[in-house]
């Protein structure tokens, strides 16, 4: 005898044929539960949608109570727990910033650094002072880069000193040179000011200027609107 | 974490259980799909503690809009379209609140129905859901939820790693027959759900 939930799909898209179809509508006739079953498929498929929303706030629940980063404490003997807890609380306000992340803060000034204009770090020095400095620069050789950018006093070099002061670590440095009030609109230096400002842990006055950036698709804007989700973790 | 381009999100969230989670997972610690939520938040009245709440309605509404809708495609990046659910549904929750947003929420983008849905899960249906789920097992909560967009036996047996269409077919059979006993036995929800 014929199954008919087997074959209830069939049914009710028009695809049952012949026999098959013949004994089904029998089955209909006197098999209420099949019946029931045929009246009510679309209320079951609806039913059965909802299983759909119901496991997707199933999943994300689950991920929301997962524990943030990787740290386990399973094998720390009372005394190491001790121990880990001055270490951290030593370093809280070291890493405010990236509360969660576990990421130092030379991984953060180097992961979010866009490199400004194009480097050369091959081949013979320039003879061109301006192309000399960058040279050294696309080198990290700031000693003998950033006098040359400095003596030559315009727009580029200012930039390629801002970046050049970030690279080393210099952050006040960075707000001093990108002071002038000339090249404060270019995108690369509002940049590398709320990167600066990030690393003084003046995370406020750089969410203004990220969320300017962020109104732009490029580079910059991207990597201020990846920033600005951080900060406010 | 690893990365997902557009592409592979859409396709992870329409595939197998442990693929639907990562991807979940991907696009709920997403810092650029974070930072533009709040920017927006900010923009409109609402703030950082609106978030959790926004950012979850949202995710859920993409999550059905990939399964439900199987030729769909994202011609945009992720976090430009999610940003367009979240707007939606924020202006949703201002009318709500009586509020009015200070920009305009209008997506320039077209999102489909499935993706603009009222939830199923309030109130009764929530209930009745709850009783159906201790009735079926983990599988046949997944076949269920495939058969009921449509989605081939072919397809079913691929996402849920069964060896064959057959043995999927298989499944479908036994918890579709589940399922329309239990609405034989409560009348009331067949009405309800009418």
């Amino acid at each position: 005898m014929m199954d008919y939930f087997e074959y209830i799909d069939d049914y009710m898209k028009g695809e049952l044929e012949g026999d098959m179809l013949q004994e089904f509508e029998n089955g209909l006739k006197q098999n209420t539960a099949l019946k029931s079953a045929v009246e009510n498929y679309h209320i079951a498929k609806k039913l059965a949608g909802g299983l759909i929303e119901y496991e997707g706030e199933e999943i994300l629940n689950k991920i929301k109570e997962e524990p943030k980063g990787h740290l386990r404490l399973n094998w720390v003997k009372p005394i190491g727990i001790a121990a880990a807890l001055i270490i951290l609380l030593g370093m809280v306000w070291y890493l405010d910033l990236f509360k969660g992340n576990q990421i130092s803060n030379q991984e953060f000034a180097s992961n979010y650094l866009i490199e400004y204009g194009s480097i050369v770090r091959s081949g013979e020095v320039p003879t061109d002072s301006f192309e000399r400095a960058k040279y050294f620069y696309g080198l990290n050789e700031f000693d003998s880069s950033s006098p040359i950018f400095t003596e030559l006093d315009n727009d580029e070099s200012k930039i390629y000193l801002a970046y050049s002061a970030y690279k080393m670590g210099e952050y006040e440095d960075v707000l001093s040179i990108i002071s002038d009030e000339e090249i404060q609109d270019k995108r690369p230096i509002q940049y590398i000011e709320a990167l600066s400002l990030i690393m003084l842990k003046r995370e406020n006055e750089a969410v203004s200027i990220l969320d300017e950036l962020s109104n732009e698709e490029d580079q910059y804007g991207q990597n201020a609107t990846i920033l600005l989700g951080k900060i406010q973790k | 974490m690893k990365a997902f381009d557009t592409n592979q999100i859409v396709n992870l969230l329409r595939g197998s259980r442990t693929e639907r989670e990562k991807a979940l997972r991907f696009l709920y610690q997403d810092d650029s799909l974070k930072g533009a939520v709040i920017k927006m938040l900010s923009k409109n009245r609402g703030d950082k503690s609106d978030y959790d709440n926004l950012i979850h309605q949202t995710l859920i509404r993409f999550y059905k809009l990939c399964i439900k809708n199987k030729t769909f495609e994202l011609e945009t990046n992720y976090v430009t379209y999610i940003l367009g659910i979240a707007r939606n549904v924020w202006k949703g929750e201002l009318n709500k609140r009586k509020k009015k947003s200070t920009e305009s929420l209008e997506s320039d983008m077209e999102i489909p129905e499935e993706a603009l849905d009222v939830s199923f899960l309030q109130d009764e249906r929530r209930e009745i859901l709850l009783q159906l789920l201790n009735r079926l097992g983990a599988n046949c909560r997944e076949v269920l939820m495939f058969w009921s967009q449509g989605y081939s036996m072919n397809e079913i047996a691929e996402r849920m790693e069964y060896k064959s269409p057959g043995m999927a077919k298989k499944k479908k059979h036994i918890c579709i027959k589940e399922l329309f006993n239990f609405l034989e036995e409560h009348p009331e929800i067949i009405e309800l759900l009418r």
